[in-house]
């Protein structure tokens, strides 16, 4: 069940219903922990029975974390958490992955090597990583074990964010559950706002931009180079209003039944460095990688070399998060590499990097910024390295010949994009928003659902990341 | 006020549909035709390609028929091929044809949607009025199955008494109300054609999610090894009824072709291999556009299928494949005709 199917619609418009109808916290608390294995059993109801498991097994870890009498006693419950969620992760999500990269070895061994023939389950590395944050918390004493075992359950399956992030910490979430007040209009009308917003981000704009950059990625030798710097740029555009836009949706849905999630996108593609590209894409992994991978390396404590080297194993670790691909562990890779040495740049300059730029320097600065963003998507998007290459030598070695399309659509959509994130630098960040208590917001919701209804590419289009 | 900014909202949306991307819904339900344009109607076509047309006096996407007979007259019937709202009036293959056959009318009765069955029902109704000296037959890869639903091999049994098409069959009060609407409104008829569509799309999706299945009835695979059995016999049952109309026929196929799968046959060849059958044991010609088509690809680099609003290499055939297919036809035209 996708949040842009009319599946969705409909189960969402009876939950708030039923929530309306709920008579105390708890009938409230039990519908939306219901609701939630339902929209997540949709996908198939198998994957609830590994969901079940994984909140079990860290609710006790937390409980026993605090319950050890002595820190290596709590190191033991930690490492069966780490082993219990990285384990589930291994086996459903890499670990044909790593069977095929090792079969040279098993076949100088002589041994044959097996394809597992598993499912992936939708936001499993979502819900882990959420699952992992908690109990490392409870382990560093920022968040008490939580002893409520339904309440825990709904942290862990609440529906909203469940599939694709954001990527909610216990601290965020847990203190909310204490008070599920019953539906208040302000709350329903600003979520309703939120969504919109998030809907048409998806099927206006990323499924749009999907239709050019899809038959490019799946073909790119065939393509002028101009058509494949376009739509390597579509693709930008793609992924950013797809994830941003389920983003959105989560948060208006979240904001309808009461509970406020963070932010997760504040226009990337307006980042004048590579530092500040992770600073506004994918907010809660950045800043959750930050946390729970980067500072327990080590963080920037043990010296510049050190700085550096957990920079970019931070990164290629989060790159291997995405997928078990080398294409994915490449983009990670880039990031890093791209992060350390903008790091290493600024400590050169010292002073210097902090004096304001000049026109000229900050375009120049987003530029190469922007540029270097597309050839990491690149890796991202494309199925293979040699794939990658075939789109990077028709992006940079333009020979000549090759299919020229330019999908009118899609550049609607990037003249479009490009205005928003143009507004949003001389709007404090902030995206234009609909505000239905005022009358002039109710001609444009029309039009927004009238360009919906008549130019959204139709289809169910899964969200991108509901495949990480 | 804000229900008069919706209003305003609504009728500037009405205002920019209607002039520049789609008509309101003119056709006319016709019996056995399903439905068909009257004379004169303006249409604005932009789902894939773009173009403003009109329709002739006798609701053809053509020019008026010529006051003195040509020297050569050809009917062309077809499907969305021929009908080719995609391109600018005068790039349908129909007219780079005529252009390149001086003294030759090509009278293009293309109508999306129509199969074979549909042609030789029509035929029996005006085509004693037309007497071409050629036919010309367009199909493509899915028309052909329209012939084998269950309603159009009832068709098949019962052909109409010759100049009847029938009465249109009794629309319920609903149904004529929605019908009235989406003659007045362009935004009302691209909202309804846009909701078909999610319906449809939803229904796959359903079907998808319960059965595990969800393959478009319509999609047929690509150079099937296999065509229906009954294929044959309901063609050639169908030639000898068109073929009383004219004393040549040509079946002209425009298959789709796949740009990135280089070494893949050109068309479908067990479908292309009862129709040359058709032709070869019943003197009509069988021209088959893939060659040219391909050729062309090969010669430019750029694919003669798809548009710069749609997906290129899919669909229906843009300018450029118009202008081969013209080509293409005019030259057999001279050899089937001189």
């Amino acid at each position: 069940m996708i949040f842009s199917s009319a599946e969705f619609f409909a189960f969402l418009l009876l939950l708030l219903a039923l929530l309306k109808a709920a008579r105390g916290e708890n009938a409230r608390r039990n519908i939306l922990l219901v609701a939630s294995y339902f929209f997540y059993g949709w996908w198939d109801w198998r994957f609830c029975f590994l969901l079940l498991l994984c909140t079990f097994v860290d609710y006790g870890v937390a409980r026993g974390i605090e319950a050890a009498a002595t820190p290596r006693g709590k190191r033991a419950w930690l490492l069966v958490s780490l082993v219990s969620n990285l384990g589930w992760l291994a086996f459903f999500k890499y670990m044909n992955f790593f069977l095929a990269n090792l079969e040279p070895l098993f076949q100088v061994a002589g041994l044959h090597v097996p394809h597992l023939n598993v499912i992936l389950p939708v936001g499993i590395s979502f819900y882990t990583f959420q699952s992992i944050s908690y109990v490392i918390d409870v382990y560093r004493g920022a968040l008490p074990a939580h002893r409520n075992v339904r309440d825990y359950m709904l942290f862990v399956a609440f529906f909203p964010q469940l599939l694709a992030g954001p990527i909610v910490r216990g601290v965020e979430f847990l203190p909310q559950l204490k008070a599920i007040h019953p539906l208040r209009g302000e709350n329903v009308r600003l979520g309703a706002e939120r969504f919109v917003r998030g809907f048409a981000k998806k099927v206006l704009f990323a499924d749009t931009l999907a239709v050019f950059a899809d038959p490019v990625f799946a073909h790119p030798g065939a393509y002028a180079s101009l058509t494949c710097w376009l739509a390597v740029i579509a693709y930008a555009g793609q992924i950013y209003y797809d994830f941003s836009g389920y983003t959105d949706m989560a948060i208006g849905v979240a904001k309808m039944i009461g509970i406020e999630f963070p932010v997760n996108f504040r226009h990337p593609y307006r980042s004048l460095d590579i530092t500040e590209f992770w600073r506004r894409w994918h907010i809660s992994l950045s800043s959750w990688l930050r946390d729970y991978l980067y500072i327990p390396l080590g963080g920037n404590r043990r010296g510049r070399g050190r700085t550096y080297v957990n920079l970019a194993l931070t990164m290629l670790l989060g790159g291997l998060w995405h997928g078990a691909s080398w294409t994915f562990v490449a983009w990670g890779a880039m990031h890093g590499a791209a992060l350390a040495a903008h790091k290493w740049l600024l400590e050169r300059r010292g002073g210097a990097a902090r004096a304001p730029a000049g026109p000229v320097v900050k375009f120049l600065s987003w530029a190469l910024t922007f540029v270097f963003v597309l050839v990491t998507w690149v890796f991202f998007r494309s199925p293979s390295f040699g794939a990658a290459w075939t789109m990077l030598g028709r992006m940079f070695l333009p020979a000549g010949g090759g299919i020229e399309w330019v999908y009118v659509q899609a550049m609607v959509v990037l003249a479009l994009a490009t205005i928003a994130h143009a507004w949003s630098i001389r709007h404090d960040d902030r995206s234009p928003a609909l505000d239905l208590r005022r009358p002039e917001a109710w001609p444009v919701l029309a039009a927004v659902l009238l360009l919906i209804l008549l130019y959204a590419p139709f289809g169910t289009n899964p969200f991108i990341y509901f495949q990480f | 006020m804000a229900l008069a900014g919706i209003a305003a909202v609504l009728a500037a949306g009405e205002l920019v549909v209607r002039t520049f991307l789609e008509s309101p819904s003119v056709a006319v339900p016709v019996a056995r035709l399903e439905w068909a344009y009257p004379p004169h109607v303006r249409i604005v076509h932009s789902s894939e390609g773009y173009s403003v047309r009109r329709t002739n006096s006798q609701g053809m996407f053509d020019d008026e028929p010529r006051a003195t007979p040509p020297a050569r007259s050809v009917l062309l019937l077809g499907d969305s091929y021929a009908e080719a709202l995609q391109v600018p009036a005068g790039r349908a293959f129909a007219d780079v044809a005529e252009r390149a056959l001086p003294g030759t009318e090509i009278v293009n009765a293309g109508v999306s949607g129509h199969s074979p069955l549909d042609h030789a029902e029509w035929l029996e109704t005006v085509g004693d009025s037309l007497r071409p000296d050629v036919i010309v037959i367009e199909f493509s890869d899915a028309n052909l199955d329209l012939m084998l639903t269950p309603a159009a091999l009832r068709r098949f049994a019962s052909p109409p008494a010759p100049g009847v098409l029938g009465t249109p069959p009794a629309e319920s009060g609903l149904r004529r109300g929605l019908r009235e609407v989406l003659r007045r409104s362009a935004l009302a008829t691209l909202t309804w054609h846009r909701l078909k569509l999610l319906g449809a799309e939803q229904k796959s999706a359903l079907s998808r999610r319960f059965n595990a299945t969800g393959a478009s009835a319509h999609a047929r695979p690509q150079a099937a090894a296999v065509v229906d059995p009954r294929l044959p016999a309901l063609l050639d049952s169908l030639h000898t009824r068109i073929a009383r109309h004219a004393p040549h026929v040509i079946y002209l196929y425009i298959p789709h072709l796949d740009y990135f799968a280089p070494g893949q046959p050109e068309s479908d060849p067990a479908l292309t291999r009862v129709v040359a059958e058709l032709c070869a044991r019943r003197g009509a010609a069988f021209l088959d556009a893939a060659g040219a088509m391909r050729s062309e690809f090969r010669r430019t680099g750029q694919p003669v299928h798809g548009f710069a609003n749609s997906v290129v290499g899919s669909g229906h055939i843009n300018a450029a494949g118009h202008r081969v297919v013209g080509e293409a036809l005019a030259r057999t035209i001279a050899e089937v005709a001189p």
